[in-house]
């Protein structure tokens, strides 16, 4: 066994944003997406936080595409344009919406400062991204370096200096003196008391600038210079607004030698709608979210892999530390003994359906109503046995597993959370992970924490582990600044509002009369107050919320009219399935919810439920 | 201005002084008045808070009129700057050869007391030192309530230093005793490293046994390498630890400081980032919805001294 790295558990901490670009190539994964971002075209790359936004923009660096090409067997191919990734993160976030604060009575200095700290940023990654071509590419030549340097010190208003690495320390610099512009500022000061103090090269612009950085870098070294360069901006939902509306309108048009590769969450909150409208038609749309469960599945095994590996040493299959059963699957996924033909009398299918049908009498009225006896549940032909069993034996399971029918009550009542495990295996885990690398490599790392003397982890641990993971995760959300809002005076929390969807959902499933078409997704009516469709687009950018029903070659700015269903690792929290039934209007799902009661009587979609049955 | 010199003092010392100044907060907690019942002082000032007028919040400003403060009563959270402005305007144009500032921050959010500091920083020296005595008298153990939300996870104004963003970002926390509040906030900026700093031995142990409860999960995953107990009675002590630590980490990451904590530790970052401008501080609340939690003065009183020149 090898001894790993230190353990990390909070939900973040796998971000590929920690890690350099050649770590990044190192451990790609190849996905169907990332060859449409090698395209010599615009494109705005959708998903949650921990979808992979950030490795698949990496992926297009010189460094990160030399350390994959030396870990393939197929070298990779060249890519029609040089990367420059511009990272962003909440801390700048943070940090430039604090120096807008500080401008509120000198709105024109505002915006100067926003985009001269945006500008500098962006030279320091074009500096970088020089660096890694000189390096990567061995093109070194002082004599060039210098001339390059001099060149860009005129170009970014800098004093001049030999080299690149002076060079990016200048940018650098930039912004202490920026600090310190900021921190001498008072509240009161405006406009006009600012002008002179403010530094000149706030005024810089972020496409000139960069063409002449990327121009001068082309002549030096003896490049066309029609080369082509991409911007690839990262985590733009953490942007100030100014730069996400100025990169939707670079879509249409900017010069030809700068491409876009933008990332952000699966709805921008652009300004206005005809950014949108006008760009369709400009840019590619690569969603990271909802690929088909054979897609995702496969993706998982690869990255499960790669943390066993790394944490247990090679050799070791995801499913030899945790099974292969899914109670709650397929029959094509079950752990079940399929020694006895499927749903034969005896058979396990056929044993679990008799006893609960004894037990609870809306599953054996549903079962005499399709013609089949509760008392010995087989089909009398293959249809019947399609519709019929194998449509409600995950239910049946599920219902089975996580309440009971209490015969003296009349009513099916919740199992008590110790009394059995829920979650687990190898098909189980994958899938609450939604595909979200994030949330993956966090589950392994638990599970391979765990793991003992080359046995498998026993269901209970797996179901412990996912359970807490899951509540951490809950957490996660509840400490989501922002993630609250207030509507007809009623403070309304995020994470309380998910809650009460995911209960909605858990009761229906678990404790209501059995229905073979139950419900587990929403559609955000259209009637939905503003405030309530921006918290839904918080949750969708943190992954707590999963859009279905998406086109690939479009998508939706808003939240409002989109099908959603709560995210898998929500599941085990709230006892839902793994599955997507049909859906219900939101305000419909919200009705036991005290905030939110009254609007729930506007909801006119609350009589129809949507049966529309899919596996994600 | 400049912060020249700090250091911890005797409680004992600073009752022995005559203050030129002394600034306090009305509010709604016993313990506003506990500090000012004990100083004598030429000019007092109190500012009170515009809203949350409960719990012991009149008996305070009547305390406080008795003293004959200066009492300004509609003072709110975001006024800060007006306060560090007003304070800076008195007591920067003072001819004494050394004016004497004590300043009760016990009840003060740190919008007010990180705008004093600041305001103080930025005025134009005029050779004669000030000293300020910042005060705080802890308080009695009590539970906290339940988890509160992170509405407000900002910088402090004047307290933030720009970086593009890529080095990646260190995160020092001042634990408190709230629960889920400290990881909500580690989960939210996602450092790549993470340092915790809790009060062992605390005033009253409860604190600790609280803190240590309450951020179980946390401490866990940042190791005992990373996890720094400090003596809340040991400002020298404290201050060093955090001025190495942060001096060390700002060579090659973007430092973020989050006291969460008791005040004092808040005070201690606020003057280091002024010190040395290496470090953002952060502010994390629950904004309004924060609870009305009275809190009774235990009885003694950390004082530390901050020379500004």
């Amino acid at each position: 066994m090898k001894s790993g790295p230190e353990l990390l558990y909070t939900f973040d901490s796998f971000n590929a944003r920690h890690s350099p670009e050649a770590d990044v190539g190192r451990t790609f994964i190849d996905i169907d997406q990332y060859h449409r971002l090698c395209q010599l075209n615009h494109s705005l790359v959708l998903g949650p936080r921990g979808s992979g936004k950030t490795t698949l923009l990496k992926m297009l660096t010189v460094a990160a595409r030399h350390a994959w090409k030396r870990q393939s067997e197929i070298a990779p191919q060249k890519l029609p344009f040089t990367a420059i990734y511009i990272p962003t993160d909440v801390h700048f976030q943070r940090q430039l919406q604090s120096v807008e604060r500080c401008f509120s009575a000198a709105p024109h200095t505002q915006a100067r400062v926003s985009r001269g700290a945006i500008a500098t940023s962006v030279a320091i990654a074009c500096v970088d991204c020089f660096l890694d071509r000189i390096h990567f590419e061995s093109l070194s030549d002082p004599q060039k370096e210098r001339d390059l340097s001099e060149k860009l010190s005129e170009g970014l208003k800098l004093d001049t200096v030999p080299t690149l690495e002076l060079l990016r320390l200048s940018l650098r610099k930039r912004m202490i003196e920026l600090t310190g512009f900021v921190r001498r500022i008072l509240s009161n000061s405006t406009d006009n008391l600012l002008s002179s103090e403010a530094p000149n090269w706030l005024d810089l612009d972020l496409v000139e600038a960069t063409l002449f950085a990327c121009e001068a870098f082309d002549t030096t070294f003896g490049f066309d210079r029609k080369d082509r360069w991409a911007w690839c901006f990262d985590e733009l939902e953490l942007a100030p607004s100014w730069l996400l509306n100025d990169l939707f309108s670079y879509f249409r048009s900017i010069d030809q030698k700068i491409i876009l590769k933008l990332g952000t969450s699966p709805h921008p909150r652009l300004n206005a709608d005809d950014l949108i409208a006008s760009a369709l038609n400009d840019f590619d749309p690569i969603k990271l979210w909802g690929p088909s469960m054979v897609r995702q599945r496969h993706f998982c095994n690869l990255l499960a892999s790669q943390v066993i590996e790394s944490r247990l040493g090679s050799g070791v299959r995801p499913d030899e530390i945790l099974g292969l059963a899914n109670w709650f699957g397929d029959d094509d996924q079950l752990g079940l003994d399929l020694t006895n033909e499927p749903y034969s009398q005896g058979s396990d299918e056929w044993l679990a359906l008799k006893e609960e049908a004894k037990q609870d009498p809306t599953l054996s009225r549903y079962l005499t109503s399709k013609g089949i006896d509760p008392s010995n549940p087989v089909a009398s032909n293959q249809h019947l046995r399609d519709s019929v069993l194998r449509k409600i034996k995950p239910l049946v399971l599920f219902r089975k597993n996580f309440s009971h029918y209490d015969t003296r009550r009349k009513r099916r009542s919740r199992k008590g959370r110790k009394l059995r495990a829920g979650y687990f295996g190898v098909p189980t885990v994958f899938d609450i992970s939604d595909g979200n690398p994030r949330f993956l490599k966090r589950i392994f790392e638990e599970m391979c924490a765990a793991h003992r003397n080359s046995n498998l982890i026993d269901r209970n641990t797996q179901s412990r582990i996912i359970e807490k993971i899951s509540l951490q995760f809950y957490n996660y959300i509840r400490g989501i600044p922002g993630s609250q809002t207030v509507i007809n005076g009623k403070p309304i929390y995020l994470f309380s509002l998910l809650h009460s969807i995911g209960k909605h959902f858990s009761k229906k499933i678990l404790l209501d009369d059995f229905s073979a078409d139950p419900t587990s997704s929403f559609v955000v009516n259209e009637d939905t107050p503003p405030e309530l469709v921006l918290l839904l687009e918080t949750a969708a950018e943190h992954a707590a919320i999963i859009a279905l029903d998406q086109s690939d070659d479009t998508f939706e700015r808003s939240s409002r009219g989109q099908r959603y269903r709560l995210s898998y690792l929500l599941a085990p929290l709230c006892r839902l399935p793994l599955r997507v039934y049909g859906s219900r209007g939101l305000l419909t799902c919200l009705s036991e919810y005290p905030p939110l009661k009254s609007l729930s009587n506007r909801d006119t979609s609350s009589g129809r439920d949507n049966i529309q049955e899919t596996l994600f | 201005m400049e912060i020249v010199e700090t250091f911890q003092t005797s409680f004992d010392e600073v009752k022995s002084i005559n203050f030129d100044y002394l600034i306090a907060a009305s509010g709604y907690e016993s313990r506003a008045c506990y500090i000012s019942n004990q100083l004598m002082a030429k000019t007092k000032l109190a500012f009170g808070f515009k809203d949350r007028k409960q719990a012991f919040r009149e008996d305070n400003d009547a305390e406080f009129t008795r003293l004959k403060f200066d009492l300004d009563a509609d003072i709110s959270h975001a006024d800060g700057f007006l306060i560090g402005e007003r304070l800076a305007d008195k007591i920067c144009n003072s001819e004494k050869q050394i004016t004497r500032v004590a300043i009760d921050y016990s009840c003060m959010p740190k919008t007010w007391y990180s705008a004093i500091i600041r305001a103080l920083c930025l005025r134009r020296s005029n050779a004669n030192p000030i000293d300020v005595y910042f005060l705080y008298s802890p308080a009695k153990f009590k539970a906290p309530g339940p988890a509160g939300i992170n509405t407000v996870v900002e910088p402090l104004h004047g307290y933030c230093n720009i970086e593009a963003p890529k080095l990646p970002t260190a995160l020092l926390l001042g634990l408190g005793y709230e629960p889920v509040r400290a990881l909500g906030l580690r989960d939210y900026i996602d450092p790549t490293v993470t340092y915790g700093f809790y009060t062992d031995p605390a005033i009253e142990s409860a604190f600790t046994a609280a803190v240590l409860k309450n951020n179980d999960g946390l401490l866990q995953t940042i190791g005992p390498e990373r996890s720094f107990r400090y003596a809340l009675s040991d400002l020298d002590y404290t201050s060093a630890l955090l001025t190495h630590l942060v001096r060390s980490l700002s060579e090659e990451y973007r430092v973020i400081v989050a006291p969460l904590g008791p005040k004092p530790f808040c005070l201690l970052t606020l003057i280091l980032a002024q010190r040395y401008p290496l470090c953002d501080v952060w502010r994390v609340s629950a904004g309004e919805s924060g609870p009305v939690t009275v809190r009774d003065a235990v009885g003694s009183v950390l004082s530390y001294r901050v020379r500004f020149q």
